[in-house]
């Protein structure tokens, strides 16, 4: 075929070049042969015959070349040989092209991971079937946002919107499974029929779920159970299918499992984790009254975000007519968005801040860039010059430096790569970053795809005007004895903009990590209102079929504690739910019960058992702490925070009545005692009321064991989960670590955007130094003769040191001004993620200013010190 | 007095060395030699435009060059024809053809 025999023509003109110049070789050799003997036959000696005919061919060495301009892929080999000469121009000057890629590849390295960051939260498509037609309903009720639906209005939906289909909702559990005589606590969540559908789960093996045959009065007969589960329990045994389990001490068929990968990717707030071990089928009830379920649903085929969001309201109106006692509170507000969206609204200010400073970086590398090659394209405009003499044409030249280029930009794209993913190595597993889709970071076409689009854009930008200024060469400059290579007065001004520019772009990425940094601090030192150091906890769920009573219940935690006070390095013991800064707060409408019909006030509820305030030290304002006896008898009674407090009874709060409201449901509490405020919520969230109430008043489902200890949290795992296990609650403990861990994922976020940043802000700082360095040496280099001169006729040192110090002020004053009015630009973006630090600190600009003041007053300093120290003598004779 | 050798026309050695390999497959300077003849001298091929030629026809696909041993019993490279050549070669048979004609009726008309 003709394009095969093209290709393996190509292949072997650049591949297997020695045979085919052989062949060309010979050929031309037995040429030469046959015209010699030709010769010798018309009667000439040999060595007569052989000159003639080499005079007759006509040059022997030219055939060839001309040979050698037919053959197949002549402009690559023109290509490679351009690319070949670049690279042994630009390691004769290693010091600049090694300058040059490392500055590259930082911004190109810092650039991509920030690309493959944005591209999992915010770009690549959910891995769900028409991800853009999943949405999820936000219902604010009450005037609590985000209160999540009621069972009776997800069915509600489900059964009249016409623009939604597969209307479903989840609800994270926990599930113990016993299995070879072993208990262990799985990540587990209740879905309605439609829920895994709609994400497009179909099981791997087996069947889907169906709650009207899976289950039956609140008893559930089959699961479904993840790949990893299936692999790691049951050992890929396909047999598993119809295989009773016993699950959360009832027997439960395994009716399928999912495919490998299947990973839930919900907003925060749903606090359902990725990967989910066990999924229980559960039915809409709408006898149940309360809020709290997340509604996912899809927009029929057709139908737009707006249709739905203008269906919504009428369906509320229809349920609040239909079913007036739910809405006795308030009035319910609706709204659609998409999933992807709803996931990255918290995250996209971040998002934005990040990718402004890594934008910077570039900048700065390509300011950086752009000047190194200007002064490298003065010192070898001599070069130029000359080729130019001898005849090569403006594009060859234009040609050659562009090549120059892109093998810089190449190589800088492959270094930044892999800087990238290291980059994206590390951002994957920063734990808490709270950056939606974090496990879906990674290194993929794409991003490689786009390592290539910059470093050919960074050739573009960087090649073109060093090559557009030498390639036009002008006449005048031809060869003139111009030996000492100086800059043009227009480039110097250039270079000069420059150093104003790259002062201007430093500020900006150091300010923002500045601020964050004081917000990391101000966050680190915020009064929690309790002390987390040396208290471990755990998780310790207790079975309520196997203990409905209260008293039940009550014994068994007293049983755990004490059993958990006997192991060894335990000081005292307690229990509370949810712990502080755990993701499962709850919040309730609380109000002074002598006032029932003034407006609620939203506060956080806690559980907690008496001794729970003296091991998280939470100190108690007034009052008295909960007793033994309060829980034995009942009592209701309630310790608040100095928030809530000051809120609802200025003149205090002690033996005041609390009413603590549910949907159709009020309960009074005496106000035994207050406490110091404390954030339960978010380290960065003040003044949110609190109050805690004993436990067992409001049978949660769940207590999580705080323990005073010096032990770590791995040394005492072990023991704590055996003492759950010998008073048989009948479920595991899990989640044992150090208190202080919910306070570090509570900041979390504070503390990624800081890392990010500050290794942006440390990236473009180190290249704004070097570039500072480089220019202002380079600049000052130039006038070592003028130095010289100056010295001579008896000017100080410190004259000279004064003269560049000026001179350098005078670029970095409109340097930090720019930078100054980029800062108010930008910061104004991120005041939601700073703590205790107004946009525009005093101190941390005044700080940064100070910071790029120095570098550059040291860049210009040093060589300026270096110039004097010449003698006089020597620079003037260095023309 | 035999006329002087002709200037070759761009474009025409293509067509030379085509028609001269559509008889039988031959070498390099028995190309040149059996143009020289059958032109009866008007067309003499030099080796720095033959060989360009030849490399340039191969590696379009056209010919086929291969080692072979000469009537001389030497080492000779000798090309061949190849089908998509063959085509070649009709194609431009025509061209030229046209040529020809358009420069018969413009002279002739002048």
């Amino acid at each position: 075929m003709r394009l095969t025999s093209n290709i393996r023509r190509l292949f072997g003109n650049l591949f297997q070049r020695r045979k085919v110049e052989a062949t060309l070789d010979a050929e031309l050799r037995a040429y030469l042969n046959e015209l010699t003997g030709r010769n010798i036959g018309k009667g000439m000696s040999r060595e007569e015959a052989r000159r003639q005919a080499g005079v007759d061919a006509g040059g022997i060495e030219q055939i060839k070349e001309e040979v050698r301009a037919e053959w197949l892929g002549k402009t690559i080999e023109t290509a490679v040989q351009d690319i070949r000469y670049a690279c042994r121009s630009l390691l004769r000057s290693p010091g600049f092209t090694a300058v040059v890629i490392v500055t590259l590849a930082l911004g190109i390295g810092a650039n991509l991971t920030m690309f493959g960051l944005m591209r999992a939260a915010l770009w690549r498509p959910l891995p769900y079937p028409e991800p853009d037609r999943i949405v999820m309903i936000r219902v604010d009720a009450r005037n609590v946002p985000n209160a999540g639906a009621t069972q009776g209005e997800v069915r509600g939906l489900r059964e009249r919107s016409r623009s939604l289909e597969q209307v479903s909702t989840i609800e994270p559990v926990d599930a113990n499974l016993e299995y070879a005589g072993e208990m262990e606590h799985l990540t587990a969540a209740n879905v309605s029929d439609d829920l895994l559908p709609l994400l497009g789960a179909r099981p791997a093996l087996g069947r889907t779920l169906d709650s009207h045959i899976d289950m039956s009065g609140g008893k559930v007969f089959a699961i479904l159970i993840s790949d990893e589960l299936w692999r790691r329990r049951f050992s890929a045994d396909p047999g598993v299918i119809g295989r009773s389990v016993r699950i959360n001490n009832a027997d439960m068929r395994i009716a399928g499992v999912l495919p490998p990968g299947f990973r839930l990717f919900l907003p925060p707030d749903v606090s359902a984790l990725e990967q989910i071990d066990v999924w229980f089928p559960s039915r809409i009830d709408e006898r149940i009254p309360y809020r709290g379920n997340p509604v996912l649903a899809r927009l029929r085929p057709g139908v737009s975000l707006e249709q739905a969001n203008a269906e919504l309201p009428a369906l509320v109106a229809q349920f609040a007519r239909e079913h007036p006692e739910a809405y006795t509170g308030g009035e319910a507000h609706f709204a659609a968005r998409r999933l992807r969206d709803d996931m990255t609204r918290g995250t996209r200010p971040a998002l934005f801040v990040l990718s402004i400073a890594v934008g910077f970086v570039l900048l700065i590398a390509c300011v950086n860039v752009a000047n190194l090659m200007l002064a490298r394209g003065s010192a070898r405009r001599r070069e130029f010059e000359i080729r130019r003499a001898l005849g090569a044409g403006s594009s060859r030249i234009i040609r050659q430096v562009l090549t120059e280029s892109l093998v810089l930009g190449v190589a800088s794209a492959a270094i930044g790569l892999l800087c990238a993913r290291f980059g994206l190595e590390a951002i994957a597993g920063q734990s808490a970053s709270h950056i939606p889709l974090q496990s879906r970071i990674g290194m993929d076409t794409p991003v490689m795809l786009s390592a290539l689009a910059l470093s050919i854009a960074s050739t573009v930008l960087f090649g073109l005007l060093p090559a557009w200024r030498m390639g036009r060469g002008d006449a005048d400059h031809t060869l003139r004895a111009d030996r000492t290579g100086t800059m043009g007065a227009g480039a110097r001004k250039l270079q000069r903009i420059l150093v104003v520019a790259e002062i201007a772009l430093s500020i900006v990425p150091l300010a923002c990590a500045g601020l964050m940094l004081r917000s990391f601090v101000n966050l680190r030192n915020s009064p929690l209102g309790f002390n987390p150091t040396n208290v471990v906890t755990a998780l310790a769920p207790v079975d309520f079929q196997r203990y409905p009573k209260t008293e039940q219940r009550w014994a068994l935690l007293r049983d755990v504690l004490d059993r958990v006070r006997a192991l060894p390095g335990v000081r005292s013991a307690s229990a509370a739910n949810p712990l502080p800064l755990a993701a499962d707060q709850q919040t309730r409408r609380v109000g002074r019960a002598d006032q029932p019909d003034a407006l609620p006030i939203l506060a956080t509820q806690q559980i907690a058992i008496p001794g729970y305030l003296g091991i998280v030290d939470t100190r108690l304002r007034e009052g008295r702490d909960f007793t033994a006896d309060d829980v034995a008898a009942e009592r209701n009674v309630t310790i608040i925070d100095e928030n809530l407090a000051l809120r609802l009874w200025p003149g205090g709060a002690i033996g005041r009545r609390l009413s603590v409201f549910r949907t159709g449901w009020r309960q009074d509490l005496e106000v035994i005692g207050v406490t110091a405020p404390v954030r339960v919520t978010r380290v960065r969230d003040e003044g949110i009321p609190h109050f805690m109430i004993p436990e067992p008043l409001f049978f949660p489902s769940e207590m999580s064991l705080v323990i005073k200890t010096s032990q770590p949290p791995e040394a005492m795992a072990p023991g704590i989960q055996l003492a759950v296990d010998a008073a048989h609650t009948g479920r595991a403990a899990f989640g044992i670590r150090p208190m202080s861990a919910y306070v570090s994922d509570s900041i979390g976020d504070t503390r990624f955007i800081l890392l990010v940043l500050a290794a942006f802000a440390g990236a473009s700082t180190l290249l704004a130094a070097v570039g500072l360095y480089g220019t202002l040496a380079y600049l000052t280099a130039q006038r070592t003769r003028e130095f010289g001169i100056r010295l001579a006729l008896g000017s100080s040192v410190r004259a000279i040191l004064g003269i560049v110090f000026r001179e350098s002020a005078l670029l970095a004053i409109p340097g930090a001004g720019l930078g100054l009015i980029g800062v108010t630009a930008v910061t104004g973006a991120i005041r939601g993620m700073l703590y205790g630090v107004r946009p525009l600190d005093g101190i941390t600009l005044a700080g940064v200013v100070g910071l790029v003041g120095i570098i550059a007053l040291a860049a210009a300093g040093m060589p300026a010190w270096r110039a004097t120290r010449v003698d006089p003598q020597t620079s003037l004779r260095s023309e | 007095m035999p006329e002087p050798p002709l200037e070759l026309l761009k474009g025409t050695l293509d067509l030379l060395i085509l028609r001269t390999l559509d008889l039988c497959p031959m070498h390099g300077s028995a190309v040149a030699d059996r143009i020289f003849q059958v032109t009866h001298g008007a067309f003499q091929v030099k080796a720095g435009s033959l060989f360009p030629a030849l490399h340039r026809l191969e590696q379009k696909g056209w010919i086929e060059g291969e080692w072979q041993e000469s009537a001389e019993k030497h080492r000779v490279r000798s090309y061949r024809l190849t089908r998509d050549g063959r085509r070649q070669l009709v194609r431009e048979k025509k061209t030229w053809s046209r040529i020809v004609r358009a420069m018969t009726s413009l002279l002739e008309t002048a």
